[in-house]
């Protein structure tokens, strides 16, 4: 069926709701369209409160931390500290300000973004208080989490060492 | 049944906010006899020929729609 005979056919609604109607343009016309874009867009933009903004890149991180610890690949260099050191960019504040925020000492917020000391419940549980409830502290614990898991799954020379104290393995294999 | 507008819009909404935070955005080219109904229906923004959501609206639908 034509395009002109779907429009003719249904309502709008009934159209949106089934059809994807493809629209051609030509080079010009596309040009025109970007263009006419990019316009709305910066007025929107020059409308939008910092508010607005803060909200929208809090999500940002949110939907990042989810999509990371749903997602079965490892990547080294996102760790605890890689999204703490995002939140306080998207906070806009720096590691004393956040230390002091939630009362700890500020080496300790230095320590958790080098990743080179793991938080505890406590402070997971001040970071969720501290984002308004935004980012849940079970959020930033899988982090923690899976980068726990996958050690464990690499540690080879650990399995070598620990082999001589296993005796009477099962034979079964699943 | 979710509207395939609102499946499609809902998963690039998201998949923008998480890729781009606040410079998130989702246009679409409609036809000129349905844009009106894009702007009455899921608030997008009129853009000449295209229509588009972003900043608070992109929030407003992904919390609407929740899929």
């Amino acid at each position: 069926m034509s395009v002109k005979k779907l429009i003719d056919k249904y309502d709008s609604e009934e159209l949106v709701n089934s059809f994807i109607l493809p629209v051609k343009l030509n080079r010009k016309q596309q040009k025109e369209a970007a263009e006419q874009l990019s316009a709305a867009r910066k007025k929107l933009r020059n409308q939008a409160s910092e508010q607005d903004v803060l909200t929208l890149n809090l999500m940002q991180l949110k939907y990042q931390l989810e999509d990371y610890v749903k997602n079965d690949q490892y990547d080294p260099d996102k760790k605890f500290g890689y999204f703490l050191k995002a939140y306080l960019d998207i906070i806009n504040k720096k590691a004393g300000e956040l230390a002091k925020d939630v009362n700890v000492h500020k080496t300790l917020i230095s320590q958790y973004i080098s990743n080179s000391r793991k938080p505890n419940d406590t402070f997971l549980i001040r970071l969720e208080l501290h984002s308004n409830n935004n980012i849940p502290a079970h959020y930033w614990f899988m982090v923690i989490q899976k980068d726990i898991v996958y050690r464990l799954q690499m540690n080879k020379s650990l399995r070598k060492q620990e082999k001589p104290n296993v005796t009477n393995k099962l034979r079964v294999k699943i | 049944m979710i509207a395939l507008l609102v499946t499609l819009s809902h998963l690039l909404a998201k998949r923008q906010l998480t890729n781009m935070g606040g410079y998130g955005c989702v246009s679409l080219l409609p036809k000129t006899e349905l844009k009106d109904h894009y702007i009455k229906k899921y608030g997008m923004q009129d853009a000449g020929r295209q229509v588009f959501l972003e900043l608070n609206l992109l929030q407003q639908m992904l919390e609407k729609y929740i899929l």
